[in-house]
């Protein structure tokens, strides 16, 4: 699952997936703006299947945080 | 209810091993990558543990890290106590908190005395954090409760926590020269230093031959959490006259302080020594950088400083008058 986020991230914020680590943030990466961030959001629902709800979307500001959630998401539909 | 802040133990929660005992401590991802990155999208970060200060200070300044702390309790305190004095000192309700320790014991300790504060284990931080923070992308919420943040000691809050103690089931086994425990007993005096009157270092070959002619007291302890295993040595010698004895060595490992357990411990040897030869037990404390917490040990028990230089600490203690200390939360075996 890791590499499927880092290449959804790669994607959303148009950098090269090398640059994409577990320890990746919105400190880390320069590109990761609100707009790209909304991306970030729509691409993760798409290619994981899940829906993000409202009142954690702008949590989802670290490689770790977007594990965290797509783990809540598939826990709670399962 | 959105919370606002997360309090961090120190010891295997922010690094692997124990500052203060481990001769190298080994950052763990809380402290190398969250701590940073939470504090930058603003949420406060504090400490709670139970270490010596200057140790566990060392560490977090060279973690680099002392700059995204807003808020410290470093001591021996038990953590609700501490816990309630961060709230009053960052202005925050004490359901505003998370607390985050490795330890069933403390967590379980936290959650009985505070139910407000969510207690975490290390590894739910992520999911924690998800669902109960509003991460923001300024770091201006920390600096201003850096701003605030007031050094004046908290009034001490009293806290009862004999009944927790109670509902442990805390069950102490006390044994007297038990030659399988030698090279565990050796060990324990070659590591300890924090809880450590005299800081003697021995090898395998001194315990065995102490065992011959003195008493070597090891101390287990196990709670309905589980064994802690052997976590405590006292050695007593001839000292003077025969019918006077020393505490050579008193010393417990750090992760079972803070229960009452010390004086459990001393109250079983003083059991075991009413029916020795002993008249008088002697006892001394030797300060070394790391081992300021048990200075009053000693005359906490009811010792009596007794002869010796300025720098020296000698006490004693009649043994047949000795009080026992313990709470009655222990049974023995």
């Amino acid at each position: 699952m890791n590499e499927r986020i880092k290449e959804v991230m790669a994607k959303a914020f148009g950098v090269p997936v090398e640059q994409i680590t577990e320890k990746s943030n919105q400190d880390t990466i320069d590109n990761w703006d609100s707009l790209r961030h909304m991306q970030l959001i729509v691409f993760l629902e798409r290619e994981f299947d899940i829906i993000i709800p409202d009142e954690i979307v702008g949590n989802l500001i670290s490689f770790k945080l977007i594990e965290a959630t797509i783990q809540k998401c598939h826990g709670e539909s399962a | 209810m959105m919370k606002k802040a997360i309090i961090f133990d120190c010891d295997n929660t922010l690094w692997t091993g124990i500052v203060g005992e481990d001769q190298h401590v080994y950052g763990l991802d809380t402290i190398t990558t969250d701590i940073p990155f939470l504090a930058n999208h603003g949420v406060i970060i504090g400490i709670c543990s139970k270490n010596n200060e200057n140790d566990a200070n060392e560490a977090l300044m060279a973690f680099d890290v002392d700059r995204y702390i807003s808020v410290k309790r470093i001591n021996w305190k038990d953590k609700a106590s501490n816990l309630r004095e961060i709230a009053q000192e960052l202005n925050i309700g004490l359901d505003a908190m998370v607390f985050v320790d490795d330890s069933d014991f403390e967590r379980e300790l936290v959650t009985s005395q505070l139910p407000e504060v969510m207690a975490i284990h290390p590894k739910d931080l992520t999911r924690t954090v998800l669902e109960n923070f509003n991460l923001t992308g300024s770091i201006l919420k920390t600096e201003q409760y850096r701003a605030n943040y007031q050094r004046a000691k908290a009034q001490e809050q009293f806290i009862d926590i004999s009944e927790y103690l109670r509902s442990l089931d805390m069950v102490l086994t006390v044994k007297v020269n038990d030659k399988s425990q030698i090279p565990r007993i050796a060990e324990l005096t070659q590591k300890t230093n924090q809880f450590n009157l005299t800081t003697q270092r021995l090898a395998e070959t001194d315990i065995k031959n102490l065992m011959i002619e003195s008493k070597i007291y090891s101390l287990s302890v196990r709670d309905r959490f589980g064994d802690n295993g052997l976590t405590g040595v006292c050695i007593i010698v001839d000292w003077d006259a025969p019918l006077y004895g020393i505490i050579a060595v008193f010393l417990l490992s750090c992760r079972i302080l803070g229960r009452g357990i010390e004086q459990a411990f001393m109250d079983a040897i003083m059991r075991d020594l009413k029916k020795s030869k002993y008249t008088h037990l002697y006892a001394e404390y030797i300060p070394t950088p790391k081992n300021k917490q048990v200075e009053q040990f000693y005359p906490s028990l009811g010792f009596e400083r007794c002869a010796g230089d300025q720098d020296e600490y000698v006490y004693c203690v009649d043994i047949l008058k000795y009080e026992y200390q313990a709470a009655k939360h222990f049974s023995y075996e």
